[in-house]
């Protein structure tokens, strides 16, 4: 058995963890081996030392005081440090315990010196004017908006005329609604070639076909046709 | 643990600016996606506001009889070309039985009785940035649905589109429609 594994041996029987007969056998070791005494002698000491450690920092921790002192903001520059509120194992410890200080500090001086409220605002102002940037113009949303929504009724209807001669009654059974499958070339606001376009039928029990009958012109004109089984 | 109210409060004064920046981003984009685009939404895609005026849209309908027998073509067809091709050269007769201009308005629907029993109904959705209509037309005997339940057509003004099959006095009826302008042509 090594060193470092006698001495591990000794830590744990020091924390009583170990039982039975390995503790038999380690105390009769310990017993017989002088070496092992001193070093479970240094153990023993250690651990008082860190016990006596802990007491005084319990007893020297005042923590209504702190948070006063915290909430009043007394820790300006140059103050004196608090009380230690947690034991300092190392220097290594100690350094990283100024230095996290020192930061604190420099953040509050600098919400203190009121630089907060401004940086802040500007970030918002900046981050809603990119957003503002990149928004789309009116008629893209326009145009998704008519994609995704099929829902729509009555719009502006400009004619540059009143019918004259024969009218027939008009009712107000209005079925108005857009359609699926709409063109974005109408709602983009681009012209397109002028004809007729059958965009959408509800055959419901009939059937039907719809024909493009080509004109000389190159025109082209819609028909429905739906057999009519009457 | 009072140790560690330090921390928390320099965490917080930290990202008070971020809470702040993204408060102004949650503002923006909500900002953008309402307000914005219904102050920029074109006038001719808007709805219309309750009681708002608009006008009526002339629409003619030519009721056509059509028959396989040999016989007369109505004059007024002959100058109609789409009535010279297939399917409709199929035909060796043509009357004219009405020929009638409708006035459909927005939210307002214009019917047009058939001969045959039937109702002809034309519906304004909409006008189009480009000038062309969209309209739904419906075909079907009073409070059914037997034969045409809906279509819809988007069409420039002045160019028409039909409507075929019903059966009638021993022929095949043709409707003719043309928004937006009077007088059909080619």
């Amino acid at each position: 058995m090594g060193e470092a594994v006698e001495r591990e041996w000794l830590q744990r029987l020091l924390d009583g963890e170990v039982d039975g007969a390995a503790r038999q056998e380690l105390e009769a070791r310990l017993a017989q081996d002088p070496e092992a005494q001193v070093e479970w002698r240094r153990l023993v000491q250690l651990r008082e030392l860190m016990l006596q450690q802990r007491e005084a920092a319990l007893v020297a921790l005042d923590s209504e005081a702190l948070f006063a002192r915290i909430t009043a903001g007394l820790e300006a520059e140059g103050a004196a440090p608090p009380q230690a509120v947690t034991p300092q194992v190392s220097a290594a410890g100690a350094g990283r315990q100024r230095s996290s200080r020192r930061g604190l500090r420099g953040w509050q001086r600098w919400f203190r010196d009121g630089f907060a409220l401004p940086v802040g605002g500007a970030v918002v102002a900046l981050g809603a004017l990119w957003l503002w940037v990149q928004q789309p113009s009116a008629t893209e949303l326009e145009r998704m908006r008519r994609a995704g929504q099929h829902g729509t009724s009555e719009y502006v209807v400009e004619a540059d005329s009143v019918p004259k001669g024969q009218k027939a009654d008009s009712d107000t059974d209005s079925e108005l609604r857009a359609v699926p499958g709409e063109e974005l070339a109408a709602a983009s606001g681009i012209a397109g070639p002028a004809g007729a376009e059958v965009v959408q039928v509800e055959f419901g029990v009939t059937t039907g076909t719809v024909f493009e009958i080509a004109l000389a012109s190159g025109r082209s004109v819609p028909v429905l046709w739906i057999n009519d089984e009457d | 643990m009072p140790q560690f109210q330090p921390t928390i409060r320099a965490f917080g004064r930290f990202f008070m600016p971020v809470a702040f920046f993204v408060f102004g981003l949650a503002v923006a984009g909500f900002g953008g996606t309402h307000s914005g685009v219904r102050a920029q939404a074109p006038a001719d895609v808007r709805r219309p506001e309750t009681g708002q005026a608009t006008r009526p849209l002339p629409t003619e309908v030519l009721v056509i009889l059509a028959r396989s027998e040999p016989g007369a073509m109505a004059p007024q067809l002959q100058e109609i070309e789409a009535l010279r091709k297939p399917p409709f050269n199929a035909f060796k007769s043509m009357e004219v039985l009405r020929k009638v201009e409708l006035a459909p308005q927005p939210g307002k629907d214009a019917t047009l009785d058939l001969p045959n029993g039937r109702k002809l109904k034309i519906a304004i959705l909409e006008r189009q940035p480009g000038g062309k209509y969209k309209v739904r037309l419906a075909i079907n005997k009073p409070d059914a649905q037997d034969y045409l339940p809906g279509m819809v057509v988007v069409a420039s003004p002045g160019e028409p589109f039909f409507i075929a099959g019903q059966k009638h006095a021993g022929g095949t009826l043709v409707i003719g429609v043309q928004v937006g302008a009077r007088g059909m042509r080619r």
